[in-house]
């Protein structure tokens, strides 16, 4: 279990502010950072992985301090086996996408390695560099990197945003494998809500530098009306059309959800009430009106 | 036609680039990636060499190097070393001139790089060494390139250092730009040209054989 007490000051897009959170990540399962942009979350997963030091706090894995101002000292980043999944992948251009996953292997991992390249769906792109790669290609090779490593940490900055729903899906079900069976500490940082409704045990809702709510999928994102069986009960705050994808903007327990949907977007008007159904196959919501 | 001058121009200049290469890498890694209160200072004292005039520079080293003062006196008495008027000094000398030509493009191109590299080799355990060999220096295979090509032309065009430090002794200090000097003032123009020309013809060949073989490699620092 990592328990972290982190706080910094921060100079993001959107100006100065502060980052205050206390976080529990448990063992086994997938802990789901969840808040728009520049609230922080990124330099949260930094800070877990050492490659940000706060300004003051403590980081704890069970007994071992990681980090602590008031103690000194701490772990150094080669040192905490943390696999970490940047936004930008972090692949090396130089090397093959079967050299960049076996970077990361244990010798004799030969046979981690070629599965991982075969479950990401990569086996007939492993001697192509990432220069060569799709968005979702590199992001699949950076994850399988990650999971090779046999992390006791996995941090994930936003995975799925270059996936489509099927193999978003494949990859999701991989690293929730991954951690179950290995007891892994997994913190996923996203926007899609699909993905953290579906893999994520316990969400921390992020707004401005605090933690706004926190808790079970069903704490955090279902009000008394609702249930995850049901749906989500929201209200329709705007709607969007922009680049052919249709958003809808739905208020959910004081939370601003952002729902890529398939549907026509014109049957629902700003303040009808919805309920957001998840799709266990697709990793997608149908919004039906109350 | 005394050809030696010619030829130890080309071995200060190989010797100057390999010995920089070793010594620069880890300088531009430290001044990229370190954290320190003296960064600017050492960052200026590298470029010092590009804005000093070489006689500055050369004036100081010749001090340095003399018997009467502390380097000098120290290499002589406990190390048996004289780099006054000696092919060693020449290397020193060059090393030092030719220090930002090896250290700025490499220093540049490393903070160009993503901090993901770095950071995701750190992260599976790499110690700084292999991510420097194994991640960081083939993804600016470039500009390294550039800092050998530089640091190696840099040094067959040297003058007023190497005429400070090492003089002009036939066989072990003359370099090709000595003695194209002594030439014209002794006006045998022929022998000057002949000099010249080699120079001439040697740093064009290897610049256009660098650009060719990678058009991006040279960069104006």
């Amino acid at each position: 279990m990592i328990k972290a007490s982190l706080h910094k000051e921060l100079n993001t897009a959107n100006g100065k502010g502060a980052l205050s959170v206390d976080l529990t990540l448990q063992k086994g399962t997938i802990t789901s950072l969840y808040g728009e942009s520049g609230v922080g979350k990124t330099m949260i997963l930094r800070m877990l992985a050492g490659l940000e030091v706060p300004d003051r706090g403590t980081v704890m894995f069970d007994e071992d301090v990681w980090f602590s101002n008031s103690r000194g000292g701490g772990l150094s980043v080669d040192k905490r086996r943390v696999g970490f999944v940047f936004q930008d992948y972090g692949l090396f251009p130089n090397m093959s996408i079967e050299e960049n996953v076996r970077f990361a292997a244990a010798k004799g991992d030969e046979s981690l390695i070629h599965y991982y390249i075969d479950a990401f769906g990569l086996t007939t792109l492993k001697d192509r560099k990432p220069g060569e790669l799709s968005g979702g290609q590199k992001q699949r090779t950076a994850i399988a990197r990650a999971l090779v490593y046999k992390p006791k940490v996995l941090l994930l900055d936003e995975p799925f945003t270059a996936q489509d729903k099927k193999r978003s899906d494949i990859v999701g079900r991989q690293i929730l494998k991954y951690t179950e069976e290995n007891d892994c500490v997994t913190v996923l940082v996203t926007h899609d809500i699909a993905a953290t409704l579906k893999l994520a045990t316990y969400i921390y809702s992020i707004i401005n530098g605090e933690v706004m709510s926190e808790g079970s999928v069903g704490d955090v994102f279902l009000n008394d009306t609702g249930s995850k069986r049901n749906g989500i009960h929201g209200v329709v705050a705007d709607k969007l059309n922009h680049d052919g994808r249709r958003v809808l903007l739905v208020l959910v327990n004081e939370q601003m959800l952002e729902i890529g949907v398939d549907q026509a977007i014109d049957l629902f008007e700003i303040g009808d009430e919805v309920y957001l159904k998840l799709d266990e196959n697709s990793s997608s919501f149908r919004v039906e009106k109350l | 036609m005394d050809w030696s001058p010619v030829l130890i121009t080309f071995k200060l200049a190989l010797i100057t680039t390999l010995a920089l290469f070793v010594v620069g890498v880890p300088l531009a890694y430290w001044l990229s990636y370190g954290r320190f209160k003296m960064k600017p200072a050492v960052e200026a004292l590298v470029t010092m060499p590009l804005v000093l005039p070489p006689s500055v520079l050369g004036f100081y080293l010749l001090v340095a190097f003399g018997p009467k003062y502390f380097l000098g006196n120290f290499l002589n008495e406990y190390l048996n070393i004289n780099l006054l008027f000696t092919f060693e000094g020449l290397i020193v000398a060059s090393m030092i001139y030719s220090l930002p030509f090896m250290v700025q493009p490499i220093q540049s191109a490393l903070e160009n790089l993503p901090k993901s590299l770095k950071e995701s080799a750190t992260l599976f355990g790499k110690s700084n060494f292999t991510t420097l060999i194994k991640v960081l220096l083939p993804n600016i295979k470039a500009s390294v390139l550039t800092s050998l090509v530089l640091t190696f032309t840099h040094t067959v065009g040297e003058f007023g250092v190497v005429l400070m430090i090492g003089g002009s002794i036939p066989g072990e200090t003359k370099l090709a730009s000595i003695a194209i000097y002594e030439e014209v003032e002794a006006m045998n123009y022929g022998a000057a040209h002949t000099y010249s020309f080699i120079l001439f013809a040697i740093s064009f060949t290897i610049l256009l054989l660098v650009y060719s073989l990678n058009k991006k490699a040279i960069k104006v620092i």
